[in-house]
């Protein structure tokens, strides 16, 4: 079904559908409007709603030493959304990455991410599916991944912070990929980094400022990874904890070679 | 006439809703991406009722921050009223 923008929302349209048949069109054109249109505390907070329903139940299924985790996140959102629901984007922000960060903690207390304390960074796409865990590849190596168009990149930090090494892996094309790095991290890093800190990981503290600066001379280099062609960025950050300057190199997918 | 004007003289004109109701739904409609909006265009118009049932999940999305799944459909129920489920049909204007 198109316009949804992920199953549980479907599930809801569906579930209501089948009670009042003949209003299908309509309950699907309601909850796709809800989820999807551009009043702030709208779209956001009924994925929040829904979400959260995931979370909870994410929050049950994981293991113990992740519940504790699961579920103070499922608290913020809940909390964030009640409390500032107009401000949408910060809410998408929010549930995206917590839903991702979840995801992440709970794969990664099924034993499938590596070690406890690996760090682990997950983020999510402006169509809201998840890639909690899916960067994550058993190194120590802290990864990001953003995806999506560059107004609604967002970064997230599950598990650990952004050091120097770090890597962001970006998808898109069109788009003015620097600006949306500045942008998500502008927006994103700095908020998620106090959410990872309320998540138990006190020891971890997720490293950026509001500030981006990158370092345009060493951009551009391109290359091709499987089907993907990559340019390969240097950017420069500043770590929130101390303020000193750290380099993370940023990979951004822009496209897929044509076929000849 | 565009679809959005459609929806909109429809809001106006429904008779489920109050005065400051039809301007806040008119608020948000105006907020929403155009293909959003030929979607309800589409559908609506043609059962007032389902307009108000539009306003109060809008209305609860704005007050509450989310909604759930059960709220959704709660709030089907609730402002179709029981029973209506089997006789949607009957919501539709000048039935």
């Amino acid at each position: 079904m198109e316009g949804f923008e992920n199953p549980e929302s479907e599930n809801i349209a569906e579930r209501v559908a089948l009670k009042y048949p003949k209003f299908k069109a309509a309950i699907y054109a309601m909850t796709a409007a809800l989820m999807l249109g551009g009043e702030p505390s709208r779209d956001a907070s009924i994925e929040t709603g829904e979400r959260t329903e995931t979370l909870d139940t994410i929050a049950q299924k994981a293991d113990p030493h992740f519940r504790e985790v699961a579920q103070s996140i499922v608290g913020e959102i809940k909390n964030f959304s009640s409390e500032q629901p107009t401000n949408n984007t910060y809410i998408h922000r929010l549930n995206y990455v917590s839903v991702g960060s979840l995801k992440a903690y709970e794969e990664q207390s099924k034993g499938e991410l590596g070690d406890e304390g690996e760090n682990m960074l997950v983020g999510s796409d402006s169509t809201s599916r998840l890639y909690g865990g899916s960067y994550v590849d058993g190194t120590n190596e802290n990864k990001i991944m953003i995806d999506g168009l560059s107004s609604n990149f967002y970064i997230s930090a599950a598990n650990g912070e952004l050091n120097e090494g770090g890597k962001i892996t970006m998808r898109g094309e069109g788009e003015s990929k620097v600006e949306a790095i500045q942008n998500a991290l502008e927006n994103g890093i700095n908020f998620l980094g106090t959410k990872v800190e309320t998540a138990t990981h006190s020891n971890k503290k997720t490293a950026m400022s509001p500030s981006l600066e990158v370092d345009e001379s060493l951009n551009e280099v391109v290359t091709t990874r499987g089907s993907e062609f990559v340019k390969h960025y240097k950017v420069t950050a500043v770590h929130g904890g101390d303020g000193r300057p750290f380099t993370v190199s940023v990979d951004m997918i822009v496209g897929v070679p044509e076929k000849k | 006439m565009k679809l959005v004007h459609k929806l909109n003289s429809a809001v106006l004109n429904n008779r489920f809703l109050q005065d400051v109701e039809k301007q806040m739904l008119l608020a948000h409609i105006a907020t929403l991406p155009p293909s959003n909006q030929d979607q309800l265009a589409l559908v609506l118009p043609q059962k007032p009722k389902l307009l108000k049932v539009y306003y109060n999940l809008v209305s609860r999305v704005k007050d509450v921050g989310y909604l759930s799944g059960d709220q959704f459909e709660k709030t089907f129920d609730e402002t179709l009223g029981e029973g209506e489920a089997e006789k949607d049909e009957s919501l539709n204007e000048g039935n």
